[in-house]
């Protein structure tokens, strides 16, 4: 059975002009970036339009990617810029980040009472964490990027990161506490 | 390590993103020390209540479909090599003038074309050829004009005497010395243009006797 390509493999198909090289990119990340942008912003139809955005986006600057085995980060940066863009748009003068209830997602809470409880006291934890702690934790602990690709993703220092991501941590294990 | 760095770099350790160095310090001292055992169990116990307090969801339809691009006809082919071919001729032509070096001179009367070492030598002429050469053709000039006056006689007058009485030879002359003045302007002109030439070659003249052929 054949390996499956690389991102940097199909991403230099489409530079070919194989466009539709481009649809296994989409399907390869579709469900991370939405579940990304959906944590983010807390409604599924916005993190939709989000993704979608972001994948057409992704396509039309494609050339624009100077280190095509990081397609991913790439990716996930188009996305966090689009949500902030969102933000400020949607709610000019307002801090970017500061979400209501609607983050927490209730509606998709699973298991007995006891359990459904504890997800949505550690989702209004997340959600009550300062945005740029949020993405850091999002990206990390969803989705496993390391520091580095953090920080590129973020276009902040990996110290930067390294402090959010402790301070958010410390913040949530507090709340737990409490 | 001290306990409060241990704890800056439990989540560095728990993603493996420690150098060799450091998560040999890092193993060493979570070995020895129970507390940072214990911060380390719950941070990982953190980590994986996140993970089940928020699945990953299933993924709408994103309703995008990136389509291949629609097989060329002889139409696309005939318009694709015609581009090429086009980029092609432009792209030797522009080649042909940085290597040709071409260099057009007009002189109101003559139009000169030259490539290369040609184009680039200055006229090697030395300042009495110059003069002698604008004289030459002042005097010729003037000849012409003086055999083309006829006086009331029908003899030819020369440019200079006296007018004879009539209104005729007198605008004749007035037209050769108008002829005349125009024509010193241009010579002065072309005296000047050649003596520059002359000034900004005068390092790599010829001697006399291997000037170039006007």
């Amino acid at each position: 059975m054949a390996e499956p390509e690389t991102d940097r493999q199909l991403v230099e198909q489409v530079l070919r002009g194989r466009t539709e090289a481009f649809n296994l990119l989409v399907w390869r990340w579709q469900r991370p970036l939405y579940n990304f942008l959906r944590r983010l912003t807390g409604d599924p139809d916005h993190a939709l339009d989000l993704c979608q955005e972001a994948f057409l986006r992704a396509y039309t600057r494609l050339r624009d990617l100077r280190e095509q085995d990081k397609f991913a980060s790439w990716l996930f940066r188009i996305a966090a810029n689009l949500y902030h863009s969102d933000r400020r748009r949607r709610f000019p003068g307002e801090e970017v980040g500061s979400e209501d209830s609607a983050l927490l997602g209730a509606a998709n809470l699973s298991g007995p009472g006891a359990a459904r409880e504890t997800q949505l006291s550690l989702r209004a934890l997340i959600a009550g964490l300062p945005a740029e702690q949020r993405e850091v934790l999002l990206l990390k602990v969803y989705h496993g990027f390391r520091f580095q690709e953090i920080a590129s993703i973020l276009d902040c220092p990996v110290s930067t990161i390294k402090s959010r991501l402790y301070k958010a941590f410390q913040q949530l294990r507090a709340g737990l506490k409490s | 390590m001290k306990c409060e760095e241990f704890h800056e770099l439990i989540v560095e350790r728990l993603s493996s993103e420690l150098s060799a160095e450091r998560e040999a310090e890092f193993d060493q001292h979570q070995q020895a020390c129970a507390a940072c055992q214990a911060e380390v169990a719950a941070w990982q116990q953190l980590e994986s209540r996140l993970r089940q307090a928020w699945p990953s969801e299933d993924v709408p339809p994103l309703g995008l479909v990136f389509a291949a691009a629609p097989p060329r006809g002889w139409f696309d082919h005939t318009r694709v090599w015609f581009a090429r071919a086009s980029t092609a001729l432009v792209a030797g032509c522009l080649l042909a003038l940085v290597l040709l070096r071409p260099s057009v001179e007009w002189n109101q009367t003559d139009l000169r074309v030259a490539f290369g070492a040609a184009a680039r030598q200055p006229v090697a002429a030395s300042e009495a050829q110059v003069q002698a050469w604008v004289e030459a053709a002042v005097q010729e000039v003037m000849s012409r004009e003086a055999v083309r006056l006829q006086g009331a006689s029908g003899a030819p007058v020369r440019a200079g005497e006296e007018a004879r009485p009539g209104g005729e030879v007198l605008a004749q002359l007035k037209m050769l010395e108008r002829g005349q003045g125009l024509l010193w302007q241009q010579v002065q002109q072309q005296e000047i243009y050649l003596e520059s030439l002359w000034r900004a070659n005068r390092g790599r003249l010829e001697p006399a006797g291997q000037t170039q052929q006007q």
